[in-house]
C-alpha cells in the first residue's frame, strides 16, 4: 500500500502542486490525470523517489521512501517497474538486452535461465520474434512492449505508466491498455497510470486521482468520475471525444 | 577481441615501453640480469641513485639504493652487471667524475680468487675530492684571491686613465719609430758587418799597440819635453837671427831690384818673382804662427821623429 | 552564485561517485567497454597527435638554433624534455578532451534526457556507479597509458624528423635526449596525464549527467564539457607547474 501524505514540490520558484493527499491500494489500478505540464509525471517520480519532495511524505508499506539509505531505497525501488515515457530502452544494446538487464544485474540466473525468462516476457508483449532486433530499428509501439517487458522482468509488486499510450495510434494503444489490464489481473500488479487520455481510464483504471491547479483537486473512483458533479473535472473529461 | 583482452593488451604494451624507454633513456641496461654488491662509505655527498659504477674505467653498473645505517654510515648497494666478477679484497672508491658534475663510484679490483656473492659487501672509501679540499680552504683563499683582483683592478683602472687616447697614439707612434730606427740599424750593422769587425779588431790592435807604446815611451817622452824647452829657446835665437838674416836679405834684393848682375837679369822672369814672393809669402806665414805658437809645431814636429 | 553552485553539484556527484566506487559488480562489466574506448580506441589518435608534435617540435628547434653554436644534441635534449614534461601530456589530453570527453557528455546526455538514467535508477541501479564510476576510472586509468604513448611516439616522430630532414643525426637526437633525461619530468608528466584524465572525465560526466533539454540541451552540455575540460587541462597544467616544479 502506497500512502501519499501532503506531499508538495516546486522547481525554484515555481510551485508545482501543493497538499497532494491519497491513498494507493494493492491490487488496484490508480490513474493520475490532468493538464499537460500539471505535475502528473513529477507526482509519479516521487513515488519511487526519483526526485524528492520539499514536504509531505510518501510511505511504501508504512515505510517513508524518501528518508531511505542509498542501499535501501534501492531495494525498495526493485519492488517498482516503470515504463518511461520515451520508453528509455537503453540504446547501446539490442532487444534482448534491454529485457535481460535487470536479470543479469540483479539475479545469478544462469544464461539458460535469462533466455528462458526474456523469451516468456517477450511472448507475454508478442515480440519474441523482435528479440534480436537493434532498438533503433523498432517502432514507437514496439519499444513500448519492449520497454514493458522489461519493467516486469522482476515481477515487480507496483508498476508505473508515464503516458503509455501518447504518440501512439489507437489500435496500438488499445494494445498497450490490453496488455497494462492483463499485467495488473494476471501478476496482481498495483498499477499507477499517469495519463491525460480518457479512453486508457475508463479502460484499465479503478480510481482516479485529478491533478488541477497545484493541487490534487479530486479523488475518487471511476464510478464516483461518472457520477461527479466538480467541475474542473467534468470539463477535463469532457474535453475528450468520449462520452461517458 | 575482448574488451578485457584488448585492455589488457594496451596496458601491458604502454607498461613494457614505458621500462624499457626508462631504462634506455636513464643509462640503465634494458633486460640484462645484474648482482648486487653492497658497500659502505662515511659520507657520500651528490651520490644518487644511476649514479654509475667504474672499473678499470669501464662502465659496470649502477647505484640502486642510499640508505643510512645505525652506526651512522651510508650503505649504498651498486647493481653490477652479471659478467664482471669482483675479487672479494676490492674496494670501492666515491670520485667526482668532473669539477661540477656528480659522483661515480670506482671499484678497485683486489687479487684474489674468491669473488663477492650476491649481496655481498666490499670496502668503501671516501676520498676527499679537489672540490671539498678547495671548499675546506675556500674562504680563506677566497679572501686572498678577492684582495688580489681588486689591487688588480685599481692598477687596470690606473692604467687605463694614463692611457688615454692622445697618449696612446703617441707611444704607439713612438714605438713604431724605435722600431723602424732598429730596423735601420740593423740593416746597416748587417751590411757593414765585415767592416765593423775589421775596425774593432784594428781598433783593438791600435789600443793595444799604444799601450805597449805608452809604457815603453815615458822616458823618452820625458826628455822630449826636457829637449822641447832647450828647442824653445833654441828657437828664440834663430828667429833673432833670422830677422837678421831677412834685413840683409832685403837689402841683397834692392840690389837685385837694380837689375844689378846676373841675379838681376835673373828676375826680370816675372815667374821666378812670383814663386819666390808666394815662398816669401809663406815663409812669412810660418815664421809668424811660430812666433805665437811654438809648441804646436814643436810637438807635431817630436810626434813626426818619435814614428 | 551559479558558479558555486555548479561547483556544488560537481563535488556532490564526485563524492557519489567515490562512495559508490566500491561496487565494483555494477560496473564491471561497464568498466572494460570505457577502457577499451578511452584507451585502445585512442590510441590511433595519440600516436598521430605525438609523432606530429615531436616531428614539429624537433624541426622548428633545429630551425631556432640554426645560427647559433650550440651542439646539435641540443635539439635532441629539448625536444624529448619538452614532450616528457608538457607536450606527450597536454596536447594529447586537449586532444582526449575533444574525442573522450565530448563521448562521454553525449551518451549521458542523451542517456539522461530520454530518461536512461532515470530508468536505471527505478531498476534499482546505482546510476552514477553504474555510468559516472567506469568513465571517470578508465580516464585515471588510461591517460597515462596515452601518456606513455604519446611520449614514445612523440620522442621518436622527433628523432625521425631529424633524420629524414637532416636537421639532426639519430645519434646526437639520442645522446642530448638520454644527457639530459630526468626520471622526474616523467612522473610529473605522469601525474598530469593523471590529473588531466580526472578532469576530462568528471566534467564530462557532469556536464553529460545532468543535462536537460532536449537534443539541443545535449549538444550544449557536450560544447560545455569540451571546453570546460581543455580549460581544466591548462589550469591544472599552470597549478601543477607552479605547485610541484
Amino acid at each position: 500500500m502506497i500512502e501519499i501524505k501532503k506531499l508538495k514540490k516546486s522547481f525554484g520558484n515555481l510551485l508545482v502542486w501543493d497538499d497532494v493527499t491519497f491513498n494507493i491500494e494493492d491490487g488496484e489500478t490508480v490513474a493520475i490525470i490532468g493538464r499537460s505540464g500539471c505535475g502528473k509525471s513529477v507526482l509519479m517520480k516521487h513515488i519511487n523517489a526519483l526526485l524528492y519532495p520539499d514536504s509531505g511524505e510518501v510511505l511504501i508499506d508504512g515505510e517513508n521512501i524518501h528518508k531511505q539509505e542509498y542501499v535501501k531505497l534501492r531495494k525498495m525501488r526493485h519492488r517498482f517497474g516503470v515504463l518511461f515515457q520515451g520508453s528509455a530502452l537503453f540504446d547501446s544494446i539490442n532487444t534482448f538486452e534491454n529485457v535481460a538487464f535487470p536479470l543479469r544485474y540483479f539475479t545469478k540466473q544462469t544464461e539458460k535461465d535469462i533466455k528462458y525468462n526474456v523469451e516468456q516476457a517477450l511472448e507475454i508483449v508478442g515480440l519474441v520474434e523482435a528479440m534480436y532486433k537493434e532498438t533503433s530499428e523498432l517502432s514507437g509501439g514496439m519499444r513500448k512492449r519492449v520497454a514493458l517487458a522489461r519493467a516486469t522482468i522482476l515481477q515487480p509488486d507496483y508498476m508505473m505508466y508515464d503516458e503509455p499510450t501518447s504518440g501512439l495510434d489507437p489500435e496500438t494503444s488499445d494494445e498497450i491498455n490490453q496488455l497494462i489490464m492483463e499485467m495488473s489481473n494476471s501478476l496482481n500488479i498495483t498499477s499507477i497510470v499517469v495519463t491525460h487520455d480518457m479512453h486508457s481510464v475508463l479502460e484499465v483504471a479503478d480510481k482516479v486521482a485529478f491533478l488541477d491547479h497545484g493541487k490534487l483537486s479530486w479523488h475518487g473512483s471511476v464510478t464516483e468520475m461518472k457520477t461527479s458533479t466538480h467541475d474542473e473535472l467534468m470539463r477535463f473529461v469532457r474535453a475528450s471525444e468520449y462520452q461517458i | 577481441m575482448s574488451n578485457e583482452l584488448k585492455v589488457g593488451l594496451t596496458v601491458l604494451l604502454a607498461i613494457a615501453a614505458a621500462y624499457i624507454g626508462f631504462r634506455y633513456m636513464s643509462d640503465m641496461p634494458i633486460f640484462r640480469q645484474t648482482h648486487e654488491v653492497v658497500t659502505e662509505f662515511d659520507r657520500v655527498d651528490g651520490l644518487g641513485v644511476g649514479n654509475v659504477v667504474y672499473m678499470n674505467g669501464v662502465k659496470i653498473g649502477s647505484v640502486i639504493n642510499i640508505e643510512l645505517t645505525r652506526e651512522s654510515r651510508v650503505r649504498v648497494v651498486l647493481s653490477i652487471e652479471l659478467d664482471v666478477d669482483i675479487p672479494v679484497d676490492s674496494h670501492a672508491r666515491l670520485t667526482s667524475i668532473g669539477l661540477l658534475d656528480g659522483k661515480a663510484i670506482v671499484i678497485e679490483r683486489g687479487v684474489s680468487d674468491q669473488y663477492v656473492k650476491f649481496g655481498g659487501t666490499i670496502e668503501g672509501t671516501y676520498v676527499d675530492t679537489m672540490m671539498e679540499a678547495l671548499a675546506d680552504r675556500g674562504q680563506e683563499l677566497g679572501d686572498d684571491i678577492s684582495e688580489s683582483f681588486t689591487e688588480l683592478n685599481q692598477f687596470l683602472l690606473k692604467l687605463n686613465k694614463t692611457l688615454n687616447e692622445e697618449n696612446r697614439l703617441s707611444i704607439g707612434q713612438s714605438i713604431h719609430n724605435i722600431e723602424s730606427t732598429t730596423n735601420a740599424v740593423s740593416q746597416v750593422l748587417t751590411s757593414r758587418q765585415k767592416e765593423l769587425e775589421d775596425a774593432i779588431s784594428s781598433a783593438n790592435r791600435i789600443l793595444a799597440q799604444l799601450d805597449t807604446m805608452v809604457d815603453d815611451s815615458r822616458p823618452q817622452a820625458d826628455t822630449l819635453m826636457a829637449n822641447l824647452k832647450e828647442s824653445s829657446k833654441d828657437l828664440k835665437k834663430i828667429s833673432k837671427e833670422l830677422d837678421q838674416s831677412v834685413d840683409q836679405l832685403n837689402q841683397i834684393l834692392v840690389k837685385i831690384n837694380n837689375g844689378n848682375g846676373t841675379i838681376g837679369q835673373l828676375l826680370n822672369d816675372p815667374s821666378l818673382y812670383q814663386n819666390a814672393d808666394s815662398i816669401s809669402v809663406e815663409l812669412h806665414k810660418l815664421l809668424k804662427g811660430i812666433n805665437e805658437n811654438p809648441g804646436r809645431y814643436l810637438r807635431h814636429m817630436t810626434l813626426i821623429e818619435l814614428f | 552564485m551559479y558558479a558555486l553552485q555548479e561547483l556544488g553539484k560537481y563535488t556532490t556527484l564526485l563524492y557519489q561517485a567515490l562512495r559508490s566506487s566500491t561496487e565494483f559488480s555494477t560496473y564491471r562489466k561497464n568498466l572494460f567497454s570505457e577502457l577499451v574506448k578511452v584507451g585502445y580506441d585512442s590510441l590511433g589518435i595519440i600516436m598521430l597527435t605525438g609523432v606530429f608534435t615531436g616531428a614539429v617540435l624537433t624541426i622548428q628547434t633545429a630551425y631556432q638554433l640554426e645560427l647559433a653554436f650550440i651542439p646539435l644534441s641540443t635539439i635532441g635534449a629539448i625536444v624529448s624534455e619538452s614532450i616528457l614534461i608538457e607536450l606527450a601530456a597536454v596536447i594529447s589530453s586537449l586532444v582526449l578532451a575533444g574525442k573522450v570527453g565530448a563521448r562521454i557528455a553525449t551518451e549521458l546526455g542523451t542517456m539522461k534526457v530520454s530518461e536512461q538514467v532515470d530508468a536505471l535508477e527505478s531498476m534499482g541501479f546505482n546510476s552514477v556507479s553504474f555510468l559516472v564510476v567506469p568513465r571517470v576510472l578508465s580516464g585515471l586509468l588510461m591517460f597515462p597509458v596515452l601518456y606513455i604513448v604519446a611520449s614514445i611516439f612523440g620522442i621518436g616522430g622527433g628523432l625521425m624528423a631529424g633524420i629524414l630532414t637532416g636537421a639532426v643525426p639519430a645519434s646526437d637526437f639520442m645522446i642530448g635526449a638520454r644527457m639530459y633525461f630526468q626520471p622526474w619530468n616523467v612522473l610529473f608528466g605522469f601525474v598530469k596525464s593523471f590529473v588531466f584524465g580526472f578532469l576530462i572525465t568528471s566534467v564530462a560526466c557532469y556536464k553529460g549527467y545532468f543535462a536537460s533539454g532536449g537534443a539541443e540541451g545535449v549538444g550544449k552540455s557536450t560544447t560545455q564539457a569540451t571546453v570546460l575540460g581543455c580549460m581544466f587541462v591548462l589550469l591544472a597544467d599552470f597549478l601543477l607547474a607552479t605547485l610541484l616544479l
